[in-house]
């Protein structure tokens, strides 16, 4: 500057910059307006959905700890046991001291949870003595107590004898081990001492029986029952307890003191029942981490012996992490589309609301303002309007949501502010703030930076071909997406390495920003994939226009040339559209395709029968005669199928493989009971399923027939999965047949081999007796029943159930299968269907409003020659037409093998018998089809019509 | 204030690698607090000189010194606050450099603010302005509401409200009529009295010859002549010897003025003779005798007489065109503006005629109404026997497709695509498939060789220059024998040199084709003798005649 200032005359001016950034913002305050607006629909809507989830995971949560039986999932809540050498003087309320002691720990650990219920025994290593087994005549017994509780509902199954009165009486259980014959009033001789002979008689006054059913209803313990610390719980004594016997509390310390020496085992039990509603959801994994683990139990002052403590919780807690786990990673991925609405609604609204930036910073340039100053003063209004936004969606979000959760029942009050804390929000809001932010700043900043150079920049700037290369949208998305692929592998990496020995990286934490970095990973991927999908279809018309448009002069090719001129600006409609074609067909028909293949699997699962019973066994031939005397059912057939498996680990085949093997007990019943209708539905013919009555005659599955290169006639040797193999007749192939699961390939893995023969029982169990022992198989068999007519189904099914055997209807199959899907993600392809539609119809009104604006001097043209205004809407939206027609259709039909992916990933529909197909007829694609042009129209025409009739030819005066 | 030395501007096509001087040599210097008029014909370099003392466009070589900064040797950052400290700027379009959404007080609050950031000082400033322009009633109206007067004032009173001691005024009157460019040109002075301000305005209306210190002609990218019109006796010669004024630049150039290069038949050579008294004569080196001198005939100036039509001047004829009773009102949310008021016109077949006006007085709404771009809001309109005001928009569009050819002030030709595919679009517009390397090549070439255009047929519109634009237009509207061709401001971004050649080829193609032109200009010096002109003001006509040119004295 130096250089150029010839003399100092010009005094320094005193730039006010806030009341200049004032002036700004105040003149741009639609643009700050609709930002605001755009930015706190965003933070809303991430809230919410945050909400959303965070109330989903908490409600399963509430959901499975309210089901959960902590009295019979095999684990005792707090446990201890100490070898005991010597004598005793415990006190009459010995087990009350040992309860109390042992809760206390658990309550000193975790203040906020409580306990429903509790149920405590006391177990004694006692001894008998039978010379007759040889070896080891000594075998463990225990004599156990409960408390008083316990006691009384223990003794309503008081099956036989009476109650213990003194301390040479016990109960005995008949749910020990290894029950001895045991009797009222026999006498059993008990030792206090292994190998010394201390010897007791006690009398067995009385028999329990089955405790089950009255544990359940009193709401006690049955793991207490049947403690055990088994595998690697080696600072606690186990042993293999021959039998049970039992009283109450007071005997029992009397059994205990009158012993006048000891040498066992004591094992304290206290199983509890908690009330873990009170939880943070965000603090599973502190539980977890806080619960004790065997290197460092905690030692009972009063029993004096290291406690294993909350084992039961701890498994709880860890299984519904999993859980937890396996949602989000259904969850997450599946919402990584919403991503890319966000991006893309934010891009539009942002631009839309920047239209008027180019011409506000021209204006500054002229003034004098640097590229700086206005760049600071784009970074300072976009974070303004960024944190207003955020400010303002989330605290609607909380606030929408809240009144949404407030009555819900249950909440502890803690509930709300817990969300505070929920990772995923945390993340979610982070990542939208800085993407927002920065999503808008480049967008101004763009604007900035090209309104403030001068043309003599803009030459200096031009680009080599390698430049304007890296300066594409696609090439910057795929920095980030290598960006973000490198993050993601690392985290799994880290993941994978170190995922068993860190906390933190097996904490919920860790695993929600690994699959948010997914989510992240797959929008953009999606996106980048969409830039370059986009940016072909542009080449595509442009090719197109070059080639008509000189050689043809007419309407139609004048709209391809204005296609070919404008194609950048068609670039965000057409992924508004890829996106739609994508979302719109699983989210509006998925509902329906679930149907149908669901009921295609239960069809096939069912063999086309009114009932199955799944479990038939009848060796000897002899229950059909019970069916024969149902007058409601009019055929039944019988069948049998087994799948044999083989990892082929000492290369006796030339592939592993998985063979499924259907057998019918009499092919021309099965014929007659699925009737010629019915099979040709499987484009099976009568004369074919009767000539399977020969013997060693199969069908076979297409893949086997293609693989193989069967004719029908021909000879097949199964040596490739059978040891001793016989020749076999190739009948003809299936598709799908019904009971016959469909073969499954293996992902990566090419020497695997799968597929489907059937056959008469006959052929197949001479296929089945030659299969090599390493071959692993299973067998299951089948009772098809067909009743005489609809309303007849549940008698046949009640007077079945009489006969004790248990046969499903179709309905009930469908029920079971349909109440295994994961419902919330339907839910969640719905909205975004919805949400895509609304994008689109924004991003074409977008794309409309652009277009009208570039297009001004062309419409200027055109009106003066003596356009009708018509026609200019025509040609223009018959342009549009064709830029949105092919994504349309690419992504529409790209969708479909979707379906297979979402059903099967997200939703967890079983696929046994089957492919997962879209299940949707022909009409409704064409319907979605033209559903997405007209709505993609709709937002075209909303802001062109106006526009071109509205349109005045420009003043020239 | 200003010190240009040798200004050398050479602007490069980075496309086609052409080079082409803009300025070739600019020799100027302004003092301090002067209002300086540069004046000159389209292409002399005036705009590339104002924007170079905006510090937008960086000299090739040279010197400028405006105030302590030496431009030409400033980098891009420095550039952008020498315009920040120095220069405010007044657009031609104002609405350029004003924040439309903001009010008045706004601007001027912005422009201050670059100044100083004392605000209870500089809101005393910013109302004094205001005062002193005239608009402190306007302090807290939003600028588009604005209208183009004060628009302007308000443009100035932002440029003031910086303080830059250099205003640089664009072509500020452009869309101003004589009345409010006087009232501009005193603004301008007042301010240079009042804040000590250096204005320097480019235009090319040369109402700025008067009242201001100085006026700097331009011409080819130098300077002919600087002088105060006032002082230097120029305007108001009427006897012998008559004074031109010359400006020698740094390398002892000079500028022949025009009147002494025509009145010696000069070419490309000059003589000078010095004879014994030290007199210099400038001669025709071939010796060719200079034209005879009218002093009386030289500092007249055109006016144009209308002398009203005969009464029976329509008798007999064929109407082509017809309004009668035509009132159009252009209705906003909450404002009518009366644009046309009960106009009653009759276009013979095959009839020149112009409509002529100040800006705002409604030739532009006529030509609207007439090629059915509006309709009219009372009154009937018929042309070539078609009602037109019976008629939507749709019909009245494909009526102007199968019968006007109209060439507007813009060129308006369809950007994306060739001049010779633009000749087609009203084929295609009718359904028509147009096989181009079928077609007679020679027609299309007929079609641009009557305008002398075909060297431009294969060129996009936006590759042409403003004149060939003009006569490609002209071309396309022309091809396909349209009923009548209606023209709108022709010569609007035209010297007085191109205006007038462009007018030779309009009268040679009425007198070949007998077509009917009606032609809209500001400019009277366009109109010919014995040709139709209507007047209009404030949207009514005010005379409707013939033309006579009268020539008086100065």
């Amino acid at each position: 500057m130096d250089k150029a200032v010839l003399e100092p005359t010009i005094e320094p001016r005193k730039r006010n910059k806030w009341q200049l950034f004032q002036i700004f913002l105040k003149t741009g305050r639609r643009r700050v307006t609709l930002s605001v607006i755009c930015g706190t629909l965003i933070f809303l809507a991430i809230t919410s959905l945050v909400m959303i989830v965070y109330t989903y995971r908490y409600d399963t949560f509430q959901t499975l700890q309210e089901e959960k039986n902590w009295f019979s999932d095999g684990l005792v809540s707090i446990s201890s046991n100490s070898y005991e050498p010597g004598t005793f003087n415990l006190s009459a309320d010995y087990i009350n001291n040992v309860t109390q002691d042992y809760t206390d720990m658990v309550n000193d650990l975790f203040p906020d949870i409580s306990f429903r219920n509790q149920t405590t025994a006391l177990s004694t290593q006692i001894y008998t003595f039978d010379p007759s087994i040889p070896g080891e005549p000594w075998l463990n017994q225990e004599i156990m107590t409960f408390d008083n509780r316990t006691y009384t509902g223990l003794i309503q199954n008081l099956t036989a004898g009476r109650l213990p009165q003194n301390h040479s009486e016990l109960l005995y259980s008949t749910l020990s081990l290894n029950q001895t014959d045991f009797k009222v009033n026999d006498t059993v001789t008990l030792y206090s001492e292994w190998h010394t002979g201390r010897a007791k008689n006690f009398t067995i006054v009385g028999l329990l029986g089955n405790m089950t059913e009255t544990f359940v209803n009193e709401s006690l313990s049955l793991d207490v029952l049947e403690w055990n610390f088994e595998g690697s719980i080696t600072e606690f004594y186990n042993f293999d307890r021959y039998n049970t016997f039992i009283t109450n509390s007071s005997l029992y310390v009397e059994i205990l003191n009158n012993m006048t020496s000891y040498e066992g085992v004591l094992t304290y039990l206290v199983d509890v029942s908690y009330d873990s509603s009170a939880i943070k959801p965000t603090n599973w994994q502190n539980y977890i981490y806080a619960i004790p683990d065997l290197s460092s139990l905690l030692e009972s002052e009063f029993t004096e012996s290291p406690v294993l403590l909350c084992q039961d919780l701890k498994l709880f807690l860890i299984e519904f992490n999993n859980l937890w786990t396996l949602k989000t990673t259904k969850l997450l991925p599946l919402n990584s589309p919403l991503l890319f609405i966000v991006g893309l609604l934010s891009i539009v609204t942002l631009n839309i609301g920047s239209r008027e930036l180019g011409s506000v910073f021209r204006r500054m340039k002229l003034y004098g303002l640097s590229y700086r100053s206005v760049r600071r003063m784009v970074f300072f209004e976009n974070l303004i309007f960024t944190f207003i936004s955020f400010i303002f969606g989330t605290a609607l979000g909380f606030l929408i949501s809240y009144l949404f959760t407030m009555g819900a029942e249950n909440q502890p009050s803690n509930y709300y502010l817990n969300f505070l804390m929920e990772p995923l929000l945390l993340l979610c809001l982070g990542t939208i703030l800085i993407g927002f932010f920065g999503l808008s700043f480049f967008i101004q900043n763009t604007i900035a930076k090209k309104t403030t150079q001068t043309t003599s920049e803009e030459f200096k700037a031009k680009r080599g071909r390698v430049r304007r290369i890296l300066s594409t949208n696609e090439f910057r998305l795929f920095i980030v997406v290598l960006i973000f692929t490198i993050i993601t592998i690392s985290l799994f990496m880290v993941y994978r390495n170190l995922g068993e020995v860190s906390l933190v990286v097996s904490s919920m934490s860790y695993l929600t920003v690994f699959w948010f970095m997914i989510t992240c990973t797959v929008a953009f991927l999606l996106t980048f994939a969409f830039l370059i999908i986009a940016r072909v279809i542009s080449m595509f018309w442009t090719f197109l226009g070059k080639a008509v448009w000189p050689k043809r002069l007419n309407m139609f090719s004048l709209s391809l040339q204005h296609l070919s001129v404008s194609k950048k600006s068609y670039q965000l409609a057409i992924l508004g559209v890829l996106l739609f074609g994508l979302l719109i067909v699983p989210g509006l028909t998925m509902n329906r395709s679930l149907d149908t293949n669901i009921g295609n699997e239960i069809t096939l699962k069912m063999g086309d029968a009114d009932l199955l019973i799944s479990h038939w066994i009848d060796p000897i031939e002899e229950k059909d005669v019970y069916l024969e005397n149902i007058t409601e059912i009019s055929s039944f057939t019988e069948a049998e199928v087994y799948t044999l498996t083989d990892d082929n680990e000492g290369d006796n085949f030339p592939n592993s493989f998985t063979v499924h093997l259907t057998s019918f007990e009499n092919v021309t019943e099965f014929s007659e009971f699925m009737g010629e209708k019915m099979l040709k539905s499987y484009s099976i013919s009568v004369e074919d399923i009767l000539a399977l009555e020969e013997n060693m005659t199969i069908f076979g599955d297409i893949r086997f027939k293609r693989n193989r290169g069967l004719k029908s006639g021909d000879i097949y040797i199964p040596d490739d999965f059978t040891r001793f193999p016989k020749d076999l007749t190739f009948i003809n192939s299936f598709k799908i047949f019904p009971l016959t699961p469909y073969p499954s390939k293996r992902a990566f893995q090419t020497n695997f081999d799968s597929f489907s023969i059937v056959g008469k029982r006959f052929t197949i169990r001479e296929i089945a007796r030659s299969i090599a022992f390493s071959t692993d198989f299973s067998i299951r068999n089948y009772k098809l029943i067909n009743a005489v007519n609809e309303s007849s189904i549940p008698i046949v099914q009640e007077k079945l159930a009489d006969l004790n055997m248990t046969a499903q209807t179709y309905e009930e199959y469908y029920e079971e299968s349909f109440s295994s899907l994961t419902t919330f993600p339907i839910d969640n392809i719905l909205i975004f269907a919805i949400l895509a539609a609304v994008t689109i119809i924004f991003v074409s009104y977008f794309t409309g409003l652009k277009i009208f604006e570039e297009r001004s001097r062309i419409i200027e043209s055109l009106y003066r020659v003596g356009a009708v205004r018509g026609q200019i809407l025509g040609m223009f939206t018959f342009e549009y037409f064709l830029v949105i027609a092919l994504p349309l259709l690419i992504t529409i039909f790209a969708s479909l093998p979707l379906f297979g992916l979402v059903a099967d990933f997200f939703l967890d529909t079983q696929s046994y018998y089957q492919t997962y197909t879209p299940g949707i007829p022909v009409w409704t694609i064409v319907l979605i089809i033209i559903g997405g042009l007209v709505i993609s129209m709709l937002g075209w025409l909303l802001a062109l019509i106006p526009a071109i009739y509205r349109y005045r030819p420009v003043k020239t005066e | 204030m200003i010190h240009c030395n040798d200004v050398i501007k050479i602007y490069t096509d980075e496309e086609t690698k052409t080079r082409i001087a803009a300025l070739r040599g600019i020799d100027l210097r302004v003092k301090k607090g002067e209002v300086i008029s540069i004046i000159g014909p389209s292409g002399s370099g005036k705009s590339t000189l104002i924007q170079i003392f905006a510090g937008m466009v960086t000299i090739s070589s040279g010197e400028v010194r405006v105030g302590t900064y030496d431009i030409g040797k400033l980098e891009l950052e420095e550039l952008l606050e020498y315009r920040l400290n120095m220069v405010g700027l007044v657009h031609q379009f104002p609405e350029r450099t004003l924040f439309l959404s903001g009010t008045v007080i706004d601007n001027l609050n912005f422009a201050s603010s670059l100044y100083s950031d004392n605000r209870t000082e500089n809101r005393r400033r910013n109302m004094e302005i205001l005062e002193t322009l005239g608009i402190a009633h306007l302090e807290k109206r939003r600028v588009s509401y604005l209208s183009g007067g004060e628009m302007i004032r308000t443009s100035i009173a932002s440029a003031l409200a910086k303080n830059a001691p250099l205003l640089l005024c664009d072509e500020p009157t452009g869309q101003l009529d004589t009345e409010n460019t006087e009232i501009v040109k005193e603004m301008l002075r007042q301010i240079s009295r009042e804040y000590g301000t250096t204005v320097l305005v480019v235009t090319h209306d040369m109402r700025f010859l008067k009242g201001v210190d100085k006026t700097c002609e331009i011409h080819s990218g130098r300077v002919s002549s600087l002088f105060n019109v006032e002082e230097s006796g120029i305007l108001n010669q009427r006897e012998f010897p008559i004074f031109f004024k010359g400006q020698i630049d740094s390398s002892q150039n000079i500028r022949i003025p025009n009147e002494v290069y025509d009145l010696l038949h000069l070419k490309d050579k000059v003589d000078f003779v010095v004879t014994e008294d030290s007199k210099v004569e400038i001669l025709h080196p071939d010796g060719i005798p200079p034209k005879t001198i009218d002093v009386k005939e030289m500092k007249k100036q055109k006016k144009l007489s209308i002398t009203p039509l005969e009464a029976k001047y329509f008798d007999k004829k064929e109407i082509e065109i017809s309004l009668k009773g035509v009132d159009k009102i252009y209705r906003s949310k909450n404002l009518e503006v009366p644009a046309l008021t009960d106009i009653d016109l009759e276009i013979i077949k095959g009839e020149l005629a112009f409509i002529i006006g100040p800006s705002g007085s409604g030739k532009t709404t006529i030509i609207k109404l007439v090629t059915g771009m509006e309709p009219c809001s009372a009154g009937n309109i018929s042309v070539l026997n078609e009602e037109l005001h019976n008629l939507n928009d749709a019909e009245r569009a494909k009526f102007r497709r199968n019968n006007i050819g109209i060439v507007s002030q813009q060129g308006d030709l369809h950007p994306f695509i060739t001049v010779t595919e633009n000749l087609f679009i009203r084929d295609m517009l009718s359904g028509n498939n147009i096989l181009l390397k079928k077609y007679p090549q020679d027609k299309i070439d007929e079609a641009f060789t009557e305008f002398q255009i075909d060297h431009r047929k294969n060129s996009y519109p936006l590759e042409v220059s403003g004149g060939e634009l003009q006569r490609a237009s002209l071309a396309i509207a022309n091809f396909g024998n349209p009923g009548f061709l209606i023209l709108d401001e022709p010569t609007a971004n035209m010297d007085a040199e191109l205006a007038d050649n462009v007018m030779d080829q309009l009268y040679k193609i009425h007198e070949q084709l007998k077509l009917t032109l009606l032609i809209t200009t500001h400019d009277i010096n366009l109109v010919r003798d014995g040709t139709r002109v209507i007047e209009l003001k404030d949207g009514k006509i005010f005379t409707d005649g013939k033309a006579i040119t009268i020539e008086e004295e100065i």
